[in-house]
């Protein structure tokens, strides 16, 4: 018969109190990341909630439509790192930057925080104007022309 | 358009195919042909206008990658788009000239052929092209003869271009464009949306938006949905030209006959013909490059006011050419993401690298036993591999006037180091050469056998230089049908 040493009961203990931590932090969301992507990435601009509830609502229904949700659907584990090293966890993968990237350029595109310079400076407030297509015209916030 | 399903029973000339090279071949045909010639055009496809495209998010209702098959190095695509106007519906609207050792390679440096043709004898049909695309262009242009500027200014650049040409003055330049930098009767200012194979302000030069009055000329009937079949030989003269419209197959007769299919159908046509030239169906190539992503320190671009905004010539034309590829750069306006650092989104360029790959003889267009055509594209050649190899030596000179923070090569390019895998400019296949032993047509681009068959496009290019080729296959048809009545 195996000796049940009180040293081992400790380590299973251990083990299963981070199991039970671990587990719900394993369950999948398909808004938590986007949404936190905006806070970490655009911490210093005042977004009203509604903006972003739009956005995220948004995001998600065009990833549905385009069978594409499940890149962004991430454990809350994945979350919270990314939320504590600031944005840093994606520098480790590619396709975890890729990703990160789109959801910024969406959500650039999708205000006027690129198009009306008052905006940043916090003289004007944040306006959203829907998810752009690609194929909308004028699509480059930072263009120039000159027609002289 | 001159829309006709019922054909006169003889042409003085059937053009096939209504892209770039079939167009400007007709429209010299016209300058030059009096009021009583008859021109029939046969275009595969239906008339897509614009509005078409855009509402359905593509050029053309046929889907052109179930006309051919592929077989050889796996990752090689072909793209183009078949239906009126051809590629200039799907096309990016770049239109560099290719420069005069392009045209020189072999006495230049040794390797591959030279064309039957210089840049001097070219050079006032490029004008010619520019002017009607109206080209936006360098005004400050130095690496080759220009007899006449750019019809419109250079497009800006963007603050990256200025870096890359602060540094190399004589060798970096705003690209040469058909997508208008100042409106056109015809059409508005390129907006950068980076969109181009779907402009969705038609700013771009297409065959739709700026010569279809072309095929409105009373001289011209133009039949919609006639795939051409082969043509008629007999004696050693085209007689003309069967082709399949509506399940049917059918017959017409022409005195001239140019084929602007492109690579893959030029080839098939004359194949399924009964060509026998030796070099009929070979050498088919396209350039190759590798698109690399590179973070800036400081620098933020995209403020130019078009798609590709600079060129580069740093690693394009000198002594290494004997031993590798040219290189052309492309610098990118726009980016599919913005980093995601803030205030840093733009801090970012994508810049691509395009190298000439050296045609080889095993990469073939053949038909299988239906006669659709077989692309068997066998390998790189390893002067254009070796090109490519340079890259990150490129982009290490590169950093010398960029302030580079991090760089990010293609997954094929880390793995393998294979290019993209298309370039969309599909190449050689019916080349042109001094002879019929060096190629299948001559440098008016007429059938060395056949004497009253021109072949048009790209498929002419004896050798890939990294240049786009759609301003060079356009110069030359205008050459091509000035030929005729010389």
């Amino acid at each position: 018969m195996k000796k049940f040493t009180r040293r081992k009961f400790l380590a299973g203990s251990v083990v299963l109190v981070s199991a039970a931590s671990i587990v719900p932090a394993m369950h999948k969301e398909d808004r938590l990341w986007i949404e936190t992507v905006i806070d970490v990435r655009f911490s210093s601009v005042d977004i009203p909630g509604s903006i972003k509830r739009q956005f995220v609502d948004d995001f998600v229904a065009d990833a549905v439509k385009e069978g594409d949700l499940k890149r962004f659907t991430v454990s809350e584990l994945f979350v919270a790192l990314y939320k504590k090293t600031n944005g840093g966890l994606t520098r480790y993968r590619r396709s975890w930057s890729k990703k990160e990237e789109i959801i910024v350029t969406r959500f650039l595109l999708a205000t006027n925080m690129l198009t009306n310079s008052r905006v940043l400076a916090g003289l004007e407030p944040i306006g959203y104007s829907g998810l752009k297509n690609r194929s909308d015209a004028c699509g480059n916030p930072f263009a120039r022309f000159d027609f002289s | 358009m001159n829309l006709k399903d019922k054909l006169k029973d003889n042409y003085d000339l059937i053009l096939v195919g209504s892209s770039f090279a079939s167009s400007f071949f007709l429209k010299k045909f016209l300058q030059n042909s009096d009021g009583n010639v008859k021109v029939l055009v046969l275009e595969w496809g239906q008339v897509n206008p614009h509005k078409w495209q855009i509402e359905n998010g593509e050029n053309s209702n046929i889907d052109e990658q179930m006309e051919f098959s592929r077989q050889g190095v796996s990752n090689k695509d072909w793209k183009f788009t078949l239906g009126f106007g051809g590629s200039s519906s799907c096309w990016t609207g770049c239109t560099p000239r290719m420069l005069p050792n392009d045209f020189r390679l072999k006495s230049a440096y040794g390797v591959g052929m030279d064309w039957p043709i210089s840049y001097d004898e070219l050079e006032q049909y490029y004008c010619e092209v520019e002017e009607v695309m109206q080209i936006s262009g360098a005004d400050d242009w130095s690496l080759s003869p220009m007899s006449k500027p750019f019809p419109q200014k250079p497009h800006r650049l963007n603050d990256i271009d200025r870096l890359i040409k602060a540094a190399y003055p004589e060798h970096y330049y705003a690209q040469a464009t058909a997508r208008a930098r100042t409106p056109t009767e015809n059409r508005p200012s390129c907006c950068s949306s980076a969109y181009c194979h779907l402009c969705p302000v038609n700013a771009k030069f297409t065959i739709q938006n700026e010569l279809s009055y072309l095929y409105e000329d009373p001289r011209v009937d133009l039949s919609l949905n006639s795939k051409v079949i082969a043509l008629d030989i007999v004696g050693g003269q085209a007689k003309g030209v069967r082709y399949e419209k509506m399940g049917e197959e059918l017959r017409v007769g022409g005195d001239i006959i140019a084929l602007g299919a492109n690579a893959i159908f030029n080839a098939a046509i004359l194949l399924r013909s009964g060509d026998k030239s030796p070099l009929l169906g070979k050498r088919i190539h396209e350039q190759i490059s590798t698109t690399v992503k590179i973070d800036l320190k400081g620098v933020g671009g995209m403020q130019g006011s078009t798609l590709i905004t600079g060129q580069g010539y740093m690693f394009y034309d000198g002594a290494h050419r004997s031993e590798y590829g040219a290189c052309m750069t492309e610098t990118a306006n726009f980016l599919p993401t913005f980093r995601a650092e803030f205030g840093k989104w733009n801090h970012r360029v994508i810049l691509t690298f395009i190298v000439e790959d050296l045609p080889l003889e095993e990469n073939t267009v053949t038909l299988d036993g239906d006669g659709k055509p077989i692309i068997t594209f066998e390998k790189y050649s390893q002067y254009g591999l070796n090109g490519l190899q340079q890259v990150p030596r490129y982009i290490e000179e590169l950093s010398e006037c960029l302030p580079i923070e991090n760089v990010y090569y293609s997954d094929d390019f880390i793995e393998s180091g294979l290019p993209r895998s298309s370039e969309w400019h599909i190449q050689g296949s019916v080349v042109m050469g001094v002879n019929a032993e060096s190629g299948v047509i001559d440098k008016d681009l007429r059938h060395f056998q056949y004497k009253n068959v021109f072949v048009l496009g790209s498929s002419s290019f004896p050798t890939g230089a990294p240049a786009n080729p759609t301003l060079t296959l356009s110069a030359l048809s205008l050459k091509s049908a000035e030929s005729i009545f010389s």
